[in-house]
């Protein structure tokens, strides 16, 4: 099973390949006030992570009411351990 | 106060013709024809023959007045439409649209593209026909679709169109058809040369395309003599922005009557 630590990592640097030059932060929305991606770069991440962890998350994440940098960690988090 | 009377005046008509679409829409819709080329040809705007000329300024004077005429007439025809589908739903335009059969027998995975061009807003009523399942892209709800049909709101932020954008993407993985308006867009867009001017067209459907490999065909809907005809161009040779704005230069330069206000708009001001 991959660590908290490996989760983090990889899903930072998933994040960042999309915008190398901002600092990531907790509570950071991944769209236009945050993270800065568009709907459809909001999309490819969330299936870059799907297929790197093996989970599907992207219907559900989008629904949610806030989509954010540790919403998105926890999900893959919990997925990934169960 | 004097503004609001004229608001009133200037849409008296259209009300009057939307309720009688509901019952004699063969009667109503070339009264809003003329309606509309009547205002056109006397207030010489909606469009001007000036902004005609700024996108097909190979037309001779004449042509250029017509065409403007002819796009004062499509303009109300649509207004009136689109009154009528709020009002009655979309029941008596039913009755006015046809599709050809290999149309309505399309198989996905398939991305249909739309522009405001021709009878637009009636599009739906054939594509409730398709046999294979259609998700079709709109700025908000005009109606509640039955059939093969299933509308998706673009309105709201970045999460819902993206949520918008995954529905897509789902739907063409299974097989299905999606119908996205090119020409609008509520985020970012890709600007394209098109009739000398700037076409802004919305990124999502090429990233369909790019990500399932759906061909991209685009399709109009007409109005004729009877009714509303839909018909479909070619599939684009790339799914690319500058075969659409291509493709779309070409219908508008064959039929430029077919052009409505806000594509005139967006064109010359956006």
């Amino acid at each position: 099973m991959l660590s908290r630590a490996t989760i983090h990592h990889d899903v930072a640097a998933i994040l960042q390949a999309r915008n190398p030059r901002i600092t990531l932060t907790p509570g950071m929305p991944l769209g236009a006030e945050g993270l800065g991606l568009d709907s459809i770069a909001i999309v490819e991440v969330l299936l870059e992570c799907e297929e790197r962890f093996g989970v599907v998350l992207a219907a559900e994440l989008l629904s949610s009411p806030n989509l954010t940098v540790d919403a998105l960690l926890e999900r893959v988090r919990v997925l990934v351990e169960t | 106060m004097k503004k609001r009377s004229a608001e009133r005046s200037y849409d008296a008509p259209g009300k009057v013709l939307a309720r009688l679409a509901a019952t004699r829409p063969r009667i109503a819709y070339p009264l809003a024809s003329a309606v509309g080329a009547f205002r056109n040809r006397v207030t010489r705007r909606w469009p001007s023959t000036a902004e005609v000329h700024a996108l097909f300024p190979l037309l001779t004077r004449a042509a250029t007045r017509h065409v403007a005429s002819a796009i004062g007439a499509l303009e109300e025809r649509n207004r009136v439409l689109v009154r009528s589908i709020r009002r009655d739903g979309i029941e008596p335009v039913r009755g006015l649209v046809s599709a050809p059969a290999s149309l309505l027998s399309l198989r996905g995975p398939c991305i249909l593209i739309t522009f405001h061009v021709g009878a637009l807003h009636a599009l739906g009523a054939a594509l409730e026909q398709f046999e294979t399942p259609v998700l079709s892209f709109r700025h908000g709800a005009l109606f509640t679709p039955t059939g093969a049909l299933v509308v998706q709101s673009t309105e709201g932020g970045e999460q819902q169109r993206a949520m918008a954008f995954h529905r897509a993407l789902l739907h063409l993985r299974d097989g299905g058809i999606v119908v996205i308006p090119l020409d609008v867009t509520e985020g970012p867009s890709i600007p394209m040369p098109c009739l000398g001017h700037t076409l802004r067209l919305a990124p999502g459907a090429f990233a369909l395309a790019k990500a399932t490999r759906a061909p991209m065909i685009p399709i109009v809907a007409q109005w004729t003599r009877t009714g509303i005809s839909m018909l479909s161009g070619e599939s684009l040779p790339q799914p690319t922005p500058e075969a659409t704005a291509a493709w779309l230069e070409s219908y508008l330069l064959a039929s430029p009557s077919e052009i409505t206000l806000g594509l005139v708009r967006s064109l010359l001001y956006l």
